[in-house]
Order: C-alpha cells, then structure tokens, then sequence
C-alpha cells in the first residue's frame, strides 16, 4: 500500500513544483491512456493464468456475476441519490 | 472506451489462458508496475490542478457519504442477491462486504470454512472491479461523476482509480482515492461480521 502513496505523492510533487513544460504534460497526458490499456491488459492475464479462477467459472460464476452486479447497482444507486442530496446541491448555487 | 476496455480485457484474459506460463508470470508481475506507472501519472495531473484541494476541502466530511453509499449500497445488492439465490443473508452480505478487495475477500470467508462462499466472493469481485472499468464512462456520462466512484468500492485507492480520473476531474480523483482508502480500511472489519 505505501508504493500506491509513493508513486501518487511523487508525481503529485513533480506536477504541483511545475517541472514539467506544457508539452511533457501532454505526452504524461497521453501516456496515461497507454498505461490504463496496459494495466487492464495485464490484469486480464493474471485473471486468465490464474487456474483455479478458469475452473471455478463454469459452476461458481453465473452466482458470481449476479452477486458482481448487484453489488454495482445498489452502490451507484446509494452514492448517487446521496450525492444528489448533500453534494451537488451547493455547486449548482 | 467502454468498448476498447472490454475488448482488452478479454484478450488480457484468453492471453492469460494460452500463452506459455513464463511469459503470463511476467505480465503478472508487471501489472503492479504498471499500476504504480499509471499512479504516478495520475499523481502528475493532480498535482498541476492546484485547486484540487480546495475543491475538496469545501465537502468536508460530507466526502465520507460516498464511502457510506458505497458500503450501503454493496450489502443492499448483496442481500437481494441473497434472497435470489436463497442463500443465507449473511453468507450474501459476506461476498459483497469485499467491495472489490477479491484477494481478501476470498482469503477471509474460505479461511472461515466456507470455500464455496470464498470462491464465489473472489469470482465476485474480481467481475466487480471488470465492471467497473467498463462502466465508468457511462456513468459520468449519464448519471454523475459521484456515481463514478460506486463501483470502485476499495479499488478506487489503485487499479481503477486511473480510469476515474482520466474520466472526469482531479476534483473527483481525489474523493475517489480517499473513498477508496475509507472502504480498504473497512472491508477487513466488515467481512468479519457476516462470518
């Protein structure tokens, strides 16, 4: 967890100090997309390497998928209707 | 982009499954370098919004309700999937209560004796940090950029936090990262109490 801390603060520092000119900030820009493709990519491969996960797919996973979905709605629902109540009200004043 | 992901993703999975294992046991490995690449570049772009903060300050602890809808609304989908699936109602909250931490999750409910529940959590989350990727655009799109932090659950600290903030504000970026530390921290208490 405290590598997650490190990269953000080091690059947090290095974008707030301004050493980077306007073009480096767009190639950093750019290369963000590149390492979030590069990143799901991977993750992908540790999910289809991961043996046991493939296995379990067939019998565990429908249940799996439902629980997935569930959980993603009743969260988007909650966090919007609450943000919609306390959040977003001021900024529109 | 939801599209671009997906069709990633699932070409990161079937590489997964075919290709030699010494090569998959590389990009393994790299996926935490990379994470901590895209973290610094995330880093980067807050740093230069300096009103960042600011912004963030203004909500005081009001930033917390979107950790609260977050677990809320986790176990409120974790207990109507309970009641579709007839399985116990705590067995149900126990498998959302990762909030998309799947190794933990996992680990914790199989450890409990229960490693049919521990496979279906991690299966669980794993697919729920999936969705996330894919839905992100969507969200900011048509409900708002809030709701775009929901889904992240814990994984809003690190592997989706990038999509978040590519997707919407540094504003935004930052209550993400802090809701997603607000949820890691709790996700080991949480699934506790539903053993």
């Amino acid at each position: 967890m405290w590598k997650i801390f490190l990269a953000l603060t080091v690059g947090f520092l290095i974008g707030f100090f301004g050493f980077l000119k306007e073009k480096q900030i767009k190639i950093n820009s750019r290369l963000q997309t590149l390492w979030l493709l590069l990143l799901i990519f991977c993750m992908g491969v540790s999910i289809g390497r991961n043996g046991e996960v493939i296995r379990s797919l067939p019998v565990l996973g429908g249940k799996a998928f439902l629980f997935a979905v569930l959980a993603v709605i009743g969260s988007i629902l909650f966090v919007f209707v609450l943000s919609k109540l306390f959040l977003e009200k001021e900024e529109k004043k | 982009m939801s599209l671009a992901i997906f069709v990633i993703l699932v070409l990161g999975i079937l590489a997964g499954i075919y290709m030699p294992v010494g090569i998959s046991s590389v990009l393994d490995q790299a996926s935490s370098m990379m994470l901590l690449i895209l973290l610094f570049s995330v880093g980067i772009e807050l740093g230069l919004n300096r009103q960042v903060f600011a912004q963030v300050r203004k909500l005081g602890f009001r930033i917390l309700l979107i950790p609260l809808g977050v677990i809320l609304g986790s176990l409120f989908g974790g207990a109507i999937g309970a009641i579709i699936t007839q399985m116990q109602l705590k067995e149900g909250l126990a498998i959302v209560s990762g909030l998309g931490w799947y190794s933990l999750s996992g680990i914790l409910l199989t450890n409990a004796g229960n490693p049919i529940g521990g496979t279906i959590s991690f299966l669980s989350n794993v697919f729920r940090e999936m969705i996330t990727f894919i839905a992100i655009p969507f969200l900011v799109k048509y409900l708002n950029s809030y709701s775009a932090i929901a889904p992240a659950g814990a994984t809003a600290m690190d592997t989706t936090l990038g999509m978040i903030s590519k997707h919407t504000d540094g504003k935004t970026a930052v209550i993400a990262f802090t809701s997603g530390v607000i949820c890691t921290l709790i996700v080991p208490v949480l699934i506790p109490l539903f053993l």
